[in-house]
């Protein structure tokens, strides 16, 4: 099984390696990634897409923000983890991918209106990977429920997952057979970790 | 009095996973091993573990490369344990899977014999992103040391001694050799 990570931050954004050294790694993982740096990269086996990563606080600068950057980037992340980024984020279908919506929250992020509103406008729900493999203990026990939940309601409200680690430097990427893993731990089927390992990034990125 | 081996019909069937550690300095065999099975412990439970039989048979310090060995139904698991890993003693690391075998010997002879390029010390600096001083090479990559104040910060918060680099990065920049 292949791997597309559309959640890769380079030394342009938040990370600590250039794209060059991440596409280098991503070879050798047998991945693809997507930089979601909101910066201009040369083409390079290994890179897949380029994106851009942004906030959602506001709705009017948040549509103006989309208008802009859905032309200029090949996929958008929002960035979520309040409840109005969740909304705001799955409320335009300029946008790709509601990324770590659960972050610093107690619940995952997505109730019955965000997931209907996910399916409507084509948003997809990252699976956060990165907050499973850098935490332990209770930590993770909250991010694999709310993993967990967001697959349920995936299956109850039909809007897509896509599996992404959240990568801020080198050693963040993982392989295709470490992701399959940890989402068959998690709970998902064959079907399901092909759509969000390989058919969700690829209908985002547009292929 | 020993012990009788199983017949063969009832011995587990075995399969075996080299991986390679990468991380900023070498990790000893004793982190490697440690790490490996906190982390399945931790994600899997004692009970999974249990099943799946998780063991680290061999690793090479010299290489960073070693391999695992599972029931062969629990290779998924295994990935798992490896794909979790994100620091061995503190030290920030990652464990990347070469491939899965049903024997040692062709596990070995497939993925453990390809040649590593060696690591070699460097020291020179590079105008770019506020100054990086670079310090060592394997191949067509480079590790630097940040001198801008930020990229120390964000080096420091994600737990990495150096910025990665590639060597076509340096093709267009100013380079100063400092030796």
């Amino acid at each position: 099984m292949n791997f597309i990570d559309l959640h890769v931050h380079s030394i342009s954004s938040r990370g600590v390696d250039t794209p060059l050294r991440l596409a280098y790694h991503a070879r050798k993982l047998g991945i693809e990634i997507g930089l979601c740096d909101g910066a201009e990269v040369r083409p390079e086996p290994g890179i897949a897409a380029v994106g851009v990563e942004v906030r959602a606080t506001n709705k009017g600068a948040f549509k103006a923000q989309l208008k802009t950057l859905s032309r200029r980037f090949d996929y958008v992340v929002i960035t979520g983890g309040d409840e109005v980024s969740n909304r705001l984020a799955v409320s335009d279908d300029r946008a790709d991918i509601l990324a770590h919506p659960s972050i610093g929250r107690s619940n995952s992020g997505i109730d019955p209106y965000i997931a209907k509103k996910a399916r409507e406008n084509s948003v997809a729900v990252e699976i956060s990977l990165g907050e499973v493999i850098n935490s332990r203990g209770s930590q993770r026990v909250a991010a694999l429920r709310n993993i967990k939940r967001n697959v349920m309601l995936s299956r109850k409200y039909g809007f897509e997952l896509t599996a992404c680690t959240g990568a801020k430097c080198r050693y963040d990427l993982r392989a295709a057979a470490g992701v399959a893993g940890i989402l068959k731990a998690i709970g998902l089927s064959g079907p399901e970790m092909r759509g969000a390992m390989i058919e969700a990034p690829k209908r985002i990125i547009g292929r | 009095m020993k012990i009788k081996s199983l017949p063969p019909s009832l011995m587990p069937r075995r399969r075996y996973i080299a991986f390679e550690i990468e991380a900023d300095e070498p990790l000893a065999k004793d982190e490697v091993i440690r790490a490996i099975i906190r982390e399945s412990m931790e994600f899997l439970g004692e009970n999974v573990l249990s099943d799946a039989d998780i063991k680290v048979v061999d690793f090479d310090e010299a290489t960073q490369r070693g391999f695992l060995a599972c029931r062969h139904t629990a290779v998924d698991e295994a990935m798992a344990s490896l794909a979790v890993i994100s620091s061995a003693n503190n030290k920030r690391a990652c464990a990347v899977p070469l491939g899965v075998s049903g024997t040692i010997k062709a596990l070995k002879r497939k993925f453990l014999k390809a040649p590593l390029p060696a690591i070699s010390e460097v020291d020179f600096e590079l105008k770019l992103m506020g100054g990086l001083r670079v310090a060592r090479r394997r191949g067509e990559l480079m590790d630097a040391i940040p001198m801008a104040e930020e990229l120390r910060n964000r080096t420091k918060d994600l737990n990495v001694k150096y910025i990665g680099l590639a060597s076509k990065d340096t093709t267009s920049l100013d380079i100063t050799d400092t030796k």
